[in-house]
């Protein structure tokens, strides 16, 4: 290789890493002009606080005073709207990082993302009437959304909370599956008289079977229009299941290692 | 002429067989000189080097890959799924979902009108200032107009709920 080449050669490789590397560093800013830099609403309650007592005080003609709320009033819708869309999409993010590849995964989490996205087309609809509003009408859509946050949104936030967390299980009730089968298979090829480890074993058997059973019940209950607290019960009592089953293979392994040890054939 | 004819009959002269089979015989018993050697000695000497060096590199290579075990106790590791490492760790990572879960449902927990959604459970702000404003009264009112200092609680910052409930009023 030539002088020449290798000076292009070394130029091409720093131009590239220095490329790649801009890459990481730039922020996308698309489309994230309209999100404000924080979803806290000190500032703006503080303003319209500020606002009354200004008015209550007659600094401010009542005529400017009311443009000057109105306009306050609608930032903050406005700013509601954005937060709550973001809300949303920041779950449908949570959702599509599951790493989860089986089809009870797929379909529960398809309608979770369907449900999200119309929860933003509603958020989208409620936006698009801001600029009309009086303040009277500022007071309604608060009303409004307070409302359809209580009786929609938060059941469904809080469903797709506890999906997340049921998703998490599968891998734990998996390996605790692929550790017992192993278990069984290898104990019970030298200790198959051993009544202990044959308890053991049993009630290992018995509490994944109740893991499994209530991880069921909590796959079933995404399904329907139960109660969140159905969700939770089912998946809290499918944890202690499985906390069981290893305290199995705790008592298991102290067991084991009492016993001589297993005669090679 | 006499010497010429003598020259030209010294031309003809050979050795006998007899004289080259026996010089040819002492030449190749005789001792070799070790210089012609001298190449390739220093590759004779390192060969014992480079073959213990072989051995030792084959050992580590074995012993990092796991191919035999000093272990000479059989323990409940002989039993495949009973490495305790592996089921505590699985244990641990359980326990972890747990604690999580019910972090979980303590945030759903709370009252709904005081639940920011991804957020920390956040107090009311209007609550937050009665709460001072009772306490200093009251502390005015057992000690006279004593300047007290009152510890400020941590403000939450309001979020989405909070601006609404604001908004309807």
């Amino acid at each position: 290789m030539s002088r020449m080449q290798k000076k292009l050669l070394l130029f091409l490789t720093t131009a590239s890493a220095v490329f790649v590397f801009g890459l990481f560093l730039y922020p996308n800013n698309a489309g994230a002009a309209e999100v404000p830099a924080s979803c806290s609403f000190k500032e703006d309650i503080a303003s319209l606080e500020a606002l009354k007592d200004e008015s209550a005080a007659q600094q401010i003609n009542y005529l400017d005073t009311i443009k000057a709320e109105l306009k306050i009033r609608k930032g903050i819708l406005d700013k509601i709207i954005i937060c709550s869309i973001k809300e949303a999409e920041d779950l449908k993010n949570e959702l599509e990082l599951m790493r989860g590849d089986s089809k009870n995964i797929i379909d529960l989490r398809n309608k979770f993302l369907t449900e999200l996205d119309q929860a933003i087309n509603y958020y989208e609809s409620q936006k698009n009437g801001i600029a009309d509003l009086g303040i009277l009408g500022t007071k309604n859509m608060a009303k409004k959304l307070i409302d359809w946050r209580a009786s929609s949104f938060d059941y469904l936030v809080e469903r797709t909370n506890y999906f997340s967390t049921w998703e998490k299980n599968q891998v734990f009730i998996n390996a605790a599956g692929d550790r017992l089968r192993q278990i069984r298979k290898s104990v019970l090829s030298v200790s198959e008289d051993d009544v202990e480890v044959i308890k053991i074993l049993d009630e290992a058997e018995n509490n994944l079977q109740k893991a499994q059973e209530s991880n069921k019940d909590a796959q079933d209950s995404f399904w329907g229009f139960e109660s969140t607290d159905e969700s939770l019960n089912a998946i809290k009592s499918t944890l202690e299941a499985l906390a069981s089953t290893y305290q199995n293979f705790f008592d298991l392994t102290n067991v084991v290692k009492k016993s001589p040890p297993p005669e090679k054939k | 002429m006499e010497l010429n004819e003598i020259l030209k009959q010294f031309k003809k002269i050979e050795s006998s067989h007899e004289y080259k089979a026996k010089s040819r015989a002492l030449i190749l018993a005789s001792h070799q000189d070790l210089k012609t050697q001298s190449l390739w000695r220093p590759f004779l000497i390192s060969e014992g080097r480079f073959g213990a060096s072989l051995v030792m590199t084959s050992i580590i290579i074995v012993a990092l890959l796991g191919g035999f075990s000093i272990k000479s106790t059989p323990d409940s590791g002989s039993f495949p799924g009973l490495d305790l490492a592996g089921i505590e760790a699985e244990a641990q990572a359980i326990d972890i979902q747990i604690q999580l879960t019910s972090l979980n449902y303590e945030e759903y927990a709370k009252p709904k009108s005081t639940k920011v959604v991804g957020a920390l459970p956040v107090k009311k702000e209007k609550e937050v200032v009665n709460d001072d404003s009772a306490l200093i009264a009251e502390l005015k009112k057992m000690d006279g107009e004593i300047e007290t200092e009152v510890i400020q609680p941590v403000e939450a910052e309001p979020g989405i709920d909070q601006a609404l409930e604001v908004l309807a009023l």
